[in-house]
């Protein structure tokens, strides 16, 4: 998706029936297109204060961050899918605003304890890991951008070539 | 998150290599770089990225305790939803083992065809490595856990072995020296033996990681051995022929493996 598309649907998102309406902030950042995510009308202070921010450079990984560390990333190989994960991004992220998550603590079978968040949008679970060190996710962005663009660029080059 | 700050965001990489995320690797190809023996296999091992490495598959299928983890494998949750992500990432590696395979065609003199006796018999083992990864992956999903150094989560010394395939030094034109001394430290953190990793070169480059000896210096500071072990008589990257090998210097085993030390390279 061109990260302009990738906007439109977004805000398109924020205001479709069984989502919270929320206000959207973006910028864009090397390629890339940031969409912070509010609530318009918070409820009550304390998910006034919660925030989410959906990012993506329109390449197949869509990343969603909230509070405290968590992440979903989601990938979505075909183009004409992304419209549809981001809907569901978004989704995910009205129902964090709300505070309609869970945490969970595991204790994996080698170690430490694993923290997620489990939101449940239309009856399925988006499990959003902690990610307590970051850095590795733009380096898997920009490996994407550097990847899928080129693809992108050559699938359109065959449409063109078929009419 | 907010009012936090930014991510830090590497470089973009100058390589210009193919920016191949997910590649799909056969155990044969883990020996051979590795050097790993059946005694090896007989541990616990951790396969830190695995990506879609048929290795866990076919070293489990030998009986041995492995766990893969990277950051393009699904979040824990429903194991139904985890299968079916799994599986699409074994996909889209054996789709990007046919893009790998152009660039290759198109830059044959970088590469050393032994372990690949041509472009196409590498074509062709790196889609079964997919295949094999994606069959087992799908119906075993919990041998694969999302993870992304340089944080892991595990135990201290929680594995006999830890390998580290095209990750660090491979990307080092967009993971600063930074990242590679935090995520050697956590490898170093949950292994109880040896952390071997490979290669040394940068993709697309034919020369070892110019930050490699300050990164060296510094592990040793913090009681970390280093040497450097050739491969198991693999080749295939130019350049790329050794294997960093560390572990804590308090490890019963020493180095009797016949590596380097720093010192005498």
């Amino acid at each position: 998706m061109q990260i302009a598309e990738v906007e439109r649907v977004v805000r398109e998102a924020a205001q479709v029936d069984g989502v919270a309406p929320l206000l959207v902030d973006s910028w864009r950042d090397r390629g890339g297109v940031h969409l912070v995510l509010r609530l318009a009308s918070p409820g009550d202070a304390v998910a006034g204060f919660r925030s989410a921010e959906l990012w993506t450079s329109g390449a197949e990984a869509f990343f969603l961050d909230v509070d405290d560390e968590f992440t979903l990333v989601e990938f979505e190989y075909d183009e004409d899918d992304q419209p549809a994960l981001v809907h569901q991004l978004v989704s995910v992220a009205s129902e964090y605003l709300l505070g309609s998550f869970r945490e969970v603590e595991e204790l994996g079978p080698r170690g430490r304890v694993r923290r997620h968040l489990v939101v449940v949008v239309d009856g399925e679970e988006h499990w959003l890991a902690h990610w307590p060190d970051r850095r590795l996710l733009p380096a898997l962005q920009d490996w994407l951008d550097a990847r899928v663009r080129p693809l992108v660029r050559r699938r359109r080059t065959l449409r063109v070539g078929h009419r | 998150m907010n009012g936090s700050p930014r991510p830090h965001r590497p470089q973009q990489g100058t390589s210009g290599f193919g920016d191949v995320l997910v590649s799909a690797r056969s155990l044969a190809e883990y020996r051979a770089v590795f050097g790993l023996t059946d005694a090896d296999l007989a541990g616990s091992v951790l396969d830190c990225p695995g990506g879609a490495a048929s290795f866990t598959a076919e070293a489990r299928g030998l009986g041995a305790d492995v766990v893969a983890v990277d950051p393009t494998y699904p979040p824990a949750g429903p194991t139904a939803q985890r299968a079916v992500r799994l599986r699409r990432l074994g996909e889209q590696a054996a789709a990007e083992a046919e893009r790998g395979h152009d660039w290759i065609c198109s830059h044959p003199d970088g590469f050393v065809w032994t372990f690949f006796a041509t472009p196409e018999d590498h074509l062709a083992q790196r889609r079964r490595a997919a295949a094999t990864f994606t069959a087992h992956a799908s119906a075993e999903p919990q041998h694969h856990e999302q993870a992304a150094l340089p944080h892991l989560p595990f135990d201290d010394g929680a594995f006999d072995l830890v390998l580290c395939s095209h990750l660090l030094f491979t990307y080092a034109d967009r993971l600063d020296d930074a990242f590679h001394l935090a995520a050697l430290r956590e490898l170093v953190r949950v292994a109880r033996g040896e952390v071997r990793v490979y290669p040394l070169v940068v993709v697309g480059g034919n020369s070892e990681h110019e930050g490699l000896e300050a990164l060296l210096e510094q592990l040793a500071a913090e009681g970390v051995a280093a040497g450097l072990r050739p491969t198991g008589g693999y080749a295939f990257q130019r350049g790329a022929d050794r294997v960093l090998v560390l572990r804590r210097a308090t490890s019963a085993n020493g180095n009797g493996n016949g590596e380097e030390s720093r010192a005498d390279r």
